[in-house]
């Protein structure tokens, strides 16, 4: 099968677009009605089952990092000029000349059912125009937005580069290849996508003469596949040597919907008890093509459905009729199988789109904070105050309310990607705070809230736009088992998260003893902060809460990374494998018990510790996200491109900061040695606690 | 102000119970850590593993391969730069210094009082958690069975340890078979030009290793060679794959030559052993036949395992593996007693524990037939990890959660116990409902 695929991909490749009748108006796929009914259908996509809106949208995040797009000639709202739609020749507007702006359903619908609209949008991101120079076609901007239509002319050699380039492995490869192997991908994805419902449009060409006898005419497949793939598997000639088979084959390409084979569009349920795998229009022809005998009545009965949804346009009554029955008929066979019961629910947390307002209330929470520095113990303080805490409660609400949908959809404890590290750990650095500042109330656990809280959606959100694959995965073999799932996996975690936070409060130390330094010429930070003895005294105030955030961290990395070996001792026999993740985890514990031990010895006093604490936070982010990009071991669930600069730019700021710390510890003792007592050198550098 | 003079033992205990000593071991356990994970990027899992964390003094550090497992020589390639050192502590020697540290300091010295017991309770627990591994470290056996439907075994092969077998040949069939080993720690170092001579009194020969390779492939001679045996010489090769990364070490090929001097003054033969030779070197010494292999160290079991049917079951839809399951036949003698092992579900029995490992249904190996790989392990300090996270856990959760008590001013021993009693009782809970 995949060898066929492939030649057809091949053979294929000069088709053109077969045009309908009449075509559809744009705006009926924007009707909140459509869009619902389509948005809701369930579909089995990577193991699961999941709306199509999540197929949609992913698809689209993948073409273009957003899950969105302008219908304008730069894919943008800004200095955009409205397409032009190639049916009735007039711009796509909405009410005021505006331009239209289409989900990623919506855009799916127009690929599908309006091609010759969807080929002129500016799709594929392109991030090196060397990649589109390299394929001879005439590059935009350094970054910019290619059309199906612009990248066509050069579909035979985008396919040959990728052929080439993917022959190298993944590490080796340039920017510009990695980037043409990426727009290959991509392209013939969107080719299929728009020839979605060719085998409907025109299953077998304008060959209807060559056709095997006793075909009936129009063709359509739900009567006469079964008649087509016994002409093949007849054998008198090959099949690509049949006049009717290139469009035949083509159609069934586009019905696939993607060249990845886990990916492809699996909408019909099989009936109750009958296996697991549901049935799809591309799955349904090819298995009629490769089979040995023919396709069951059932499944050309979906497809009879199917191609009713097609057929019924362009008027607009029987379309959306004929769409609603395909969806409750799935919806009713998956319910009787079980299955799909929380498709509602994914749709209710895509729309609703937890960890970004989260995000936005993570940081309008933060700005609120920074209100109460304003002016300290008035009345405006305390509202501001009351304000953050609401915004940042609310924040964290939100996040923890995503994760635990996330749990409810898959069934499953809440960490099983790197993706889904970040989410949790944002989530639980923001409760942390939060709790914090219940027991200390010094706006110093609000300000990990927020700085947490922001820094986590922010990096989630970009993780996802970067990785465009649905979040939500099956998990492999080993690691399902719910309990270890519930048990080491979080508490590794909270043990990064209060890592993470011990760190984030040294550095805030760092950056309150330089603004205490400035404070004597700024009014503003005078005010703030007080003078040298309330901030001496807010100073040791950090360092006893860090000292509790090291050791929450302490025993939770060291419970959970011995968990873990537990686990890995009862399911494969070995309790510890030197992994770089167990490694990394060690490291964590290894630096908590350094930190701990070195203060109990008298080696390092208060800066001392918040210099180590910022080398735990290094480490906690090698452990976290650079382990991975060293591609060994168990645990390298999540290699990344372009991930070591970000980390490398993390450690840099905190070697600027240490050095920071080290100079303030010079500064301290050189004050001690020479007995200073003048009140204006403690406020500059107070060395020890 | 006059300081009563230490003896020399007071002083010796002194050091070994300092903080000093647990500052430094620490942070030496956190740098070769450190360092033995990167290296894990070109030398592999296992090499990094034997050089830094089992290692009483670490040879060399690499550091050229460790400044790219960090992507460092896209700013600044710095080439090949490696330190030769015999002076820094290995994983063992730290293991062993932390072990003596915590006893003298974190048993003996320390402060005993209320205050301290839950950090007294938890240096148990890490002293019992080392002495684990260091019983894990010398006694466990590990390595792997694969069995194919249908067929029977009571032999696995370690995963990384290999040894050269010197098995004569038995006329009598019922004989019992005897075989001499020679661990790859006798030669291992046996580069091109040096050799080491065995022998044993029982041989008749004496066998000298010589030109051992870590990975390398038999190659024909094309007549110019000096080391060529019989036409064919050993070809070393990378360990590296072709995007720069180590390989596996099960997928590494070791071989050397060997070569057979008879006591009895009869001619030198030479032979070349290869790990993925198809069959044993047999040489013929007097009228007797010897078969001599360079191979992966085999361990007995006290009982066979027939794989009586295999399965996988893969998300719908996808080639991704959702759960692997054997039926299996334990024989004992002529007990036969059926077991079922899964994912995450081992058999364990007489001190054995066989788990699922991996599967293959008949393509990888082109034979059609259904296998199954398993993971057998002996180990004696199996379950000690567990109990020592137990201990750590509560001693920890004491200390630190009188800690908090007394920072919020609460009675700081109903807090901390309350605490502890309700995380345990969620745990059990956890373990009741879904293990």
């Amino acid at each position: 099968m995949k060898t066929l695929r492939l030649a057809l991909f091949t053979l294929l490749a000069s088709c053109g677009f077969i045009p309908a009748a009449e075509l559809p108006p744009l705006d009926l796929f924007r009707e909140k009605e459509v869009v619902e009914t389509f948005a809701s259908i369930p579909v089995q996509e990577s193991g699961r089952i999941k709306p199509l809106e999540n197929v949609a949208s992913y698809r689209l995040l993948r073409f273009r990092a957003r899950r969105s797009i302008w219908l304008t000639d730069n894919g943008e709202m800004e200095d955009g000029k409205p397409l032009v739609d190639p049916a009735t020749q007039k711009p796509i507007t909405k009410e005021g000349g505006k331009p239209v702006k289409l989900s990623a359903t919506e855009w799916l619908l127009m690929s599908w059912f309006r091609p010759d609209i969807a080929k002129t949008v500016p799709l594929f991101k392109v991030d090196n125009s060397s990649a589109i120079t390299e394929l001879g076609l005439k590059a935009k901007a350094k970054r910019d937005q290619y059309s199906f239509t612009e990248i066509e002319p050069a579909r035979q050699m985008l396919m040959e580069k990728m052929g080439e380039y993917r022959e190298i492995p993944a590490k080796k490869q340039s920017p510009e290849q990695r980037m043409i192997v990426q727009l290959a991908a991509n392209f013939l994805d969107y080719e299929m996508i728009t020839g979605h419902f060719d085998f409907i449009r025109s299953p077998v060409g304008d060959k209807a003469e060559a056709l095997p006898a006793g075909i009936e005419k129009p063709v359509r497949l739900s009567k006469s596949l079964n008649a087509l793939a016994q002409d093949i598997r007849k054998g008198d000639v090959p099949p690509m040597q049949k006049p009717w088979f290139r469009e035949f084959g083509k159609g069934a390409l586009g019905a696939m919907m993607s060249g990845n084979a886990e990916q492809q569009l699996r909408i019909f349920p099989p009936g109750p008890k009958v296996n697991e795998v549901w049935h799809g229009p591309g799955e349904t022809i090819f298995s009629a093509i490769n089979g040995e005998k023919d396709v069951d009545a059932d499944q050309l009965a979906w497809l009879a459905m199917y191609e009713e949804v097609y057929l019924a346009l362009p008027d607009a009554t029987k379309f959306k009729t004929a769409a609603k029955t395909l969806l409750t008929k799935i919806q009713d066979v998956a319910k009787q199988r079980g299955e799909a019961q929380f498709v509602a629910l994914e749709r209710h947390s895509m729309k609703a789109d937890y960890f970004f307002y989260a995000q936005w209330l993570f940081l309008v929470g933060f700005v609120a904070l920074t209100l109460t520095w304003i002016s300290p113990g008035s009345r405006f303080e305390k509202i501001a105050k009351i304000l953050t805490w609401v915004l940042l409660a609310t924040a964290t609400g939100y996040a923890v309310t995503g994760v635990v949908i996330r749990c409810i959809i898959m069934q499953r404890p809440p960490i099983t990607t790197l993706y889904e590290t970040i989410l949790f750990i944002g989530a639980s650095t923001a409760l942390f705070g939060l709790i914090a500042e219940w027991i200390t109330k010094r706006s110093l656990g609000l300000l990990v809230a927020a700085v947490g809280g922001t820094a986590c959606m922010f990096l989630a959100i970009q993780f996802e736009a970067s990785e465009a694959t649905d979040t939500l995965q099956q998990l492999q073999a080993v690691l399902i088992t719910n309990f270890w799932l519930s048990t080491h996996v979080p508490m590794i975690n909270l043990g990064y998260s209060a890592c993470m936070v011990a760190a984030l409060l040294s550095q805030f130390y760092f950056i309150h003893r330089f603004c205490g330094y400035r404070s004597s010429k700024i009014l503003f930070l005078q005010r703030a902060m007080g003078d040298a003895k309330a901030r001496e005294s807010y100073g040791r105030f950090i360092t006893r809460v860090v000292y509790g955030f090291i050791a929450a961290g302490l025993f939770l990395s060291l419970v959970g990374t011995v968990l873990g070996g537990i686990w890995a001792n009862y399911s494969w026999g070995r309790f510890w494998g030197w992994d770089p993740k167990e490694n990394g985890a060690l490291m964590i514990v290894l630096m908590c018990l350094v930190i701990l031990h070195a203060r109990l010895g008298g080696y390092i006093r208060e800066i001392g510790i918040h210099c180590c604490n910022l080398i735990l936070g290094c480490i906690v982010i090698f452990s976290w996200f650079g382990v991975n990009q060293l591609g060994v071991g168990l645990h390298a669930y999540g290699f990344t491109d372009g991930t070591w600069p970000k980390i490398y730019a993390y450690w840099g700021s905190q070697i600027v900061l240490l050095g920071y710390g080290l100079f303030l510890a010079w500064q301290g003792r050189r004050a001690k040695s020479q007995g200073e007592v003048d009140p204006a050198a403690v406020g500059k550098a107070v060395a020890a606690d | 102000m006059s300081v009563p003079q230490k003896s020399l033992l007071a002083k010796i205990f002194a050091f070994f119970a300092s903080f000093g000593l647990a500052t430094f071991t620490l942070t030496m356990l956190l740098l070769i850590t450190f360092l033995g994970t990167l290296e894990q990027a070109e030398y592999g899992l296992v090499a990094s593993q034997a050089r830094y964390f089992e290692s009483v003094f670490i040879d060399r550090i690499d550091v050229g391969a460790c400044w790219r497992a960090l992507a460092l020589n896209a700013y600044w390639d710095i080439g090949n730069v490696s330190l030769p050192l015999h002076i820094v502590p290995g994983g063992y020697t730290l293991m062993a210094l932390l072990f003596v540290n915590l006893l003298c300091g974190g048993i003996v010295r320390i402060r005993k009082s209320p205050k301290t017991i839950g950090v007294i309770i938890s240096h148990f627990a890490i002293l019992f958690m080392i002495a684990a591994g260091a019983v894990s470290y010398h006694f466990a056996k590990e390595g792997n069975l694969s069995l194919r439907e249908g067929e029977t075994s009571d032999e696995f092969l370690s995963f990384h340890d290999r040894v050269i077998e010197i098995e004569k040949v038995q006329t009598d069939e019922k004989a019992k078979r005897s075989v001499l080993v020679i661990d790859q720690s006798k030669y291992k170092d046996l580069a091109a030009g040096k050799g080491r001579t065995f022998t044993h009194e029982s041989l008749p020969f004496d066998l000298m290793i010589t030109n051992w390779k870590q990975h390398a492939q038999p190659k024909r001679d094309a007549g110019d060679r000096t080391d060529a045996v019989d036409g064919y010489y050993i070809q070393e090769i990378s360990t590296l794959d072709e995007s720069g990364a180590a390989m596996a070490d099960e997928q590494l090929a070791s071989a050397c030559v060997a070569i057979v001097k008879d006591k009895k003054g009869g001619p030198e033969q030479k032979g070349l052993l290869w790990e993925f030779a198809a069959a044993p070197w047999t040489v013929a010494v007097g009228s007797d036949k010897y078969l001599i292999s360079l191979v992966h160290r085999t361990y007995k079991l006290p009982f066979a395992i027939r794989l009586d049917q295999t399965e996988q079951e893969k998300h719908p839809g996808t080639e991704r593996a959702r759960r692997f399951t054997s039926k299996v036949t334990k024989i004992t003698g002529s007990h036969e007693e059926k077991r079922v092992i899964t994912m995450n579900e081992p058999v364990r029995s007489e001190g054995y524990a066989v788990f699922q490992q991996t599967f293959d249904d008949g393509t990888r190996s082109g034979s059609g037939v259904k296998s199954s790989g398993f993971q057998i392990v002996e180990n004696p300090s199996d379950h000690w990890p567990l109990i020592s996270c137990i201990i750590v856990a509560q001693g920890l959760l004491l200390h630190f959660l009188l800690m908090l008590g007394r920072f919020l001013k609460v009675n700081e021993w109903a807090f901390a116990l309350g605490i502890i009693f309700a995380l345990n009782a969620a745990f059990a809970l956890a373990m009741w409902k879904l293990l």
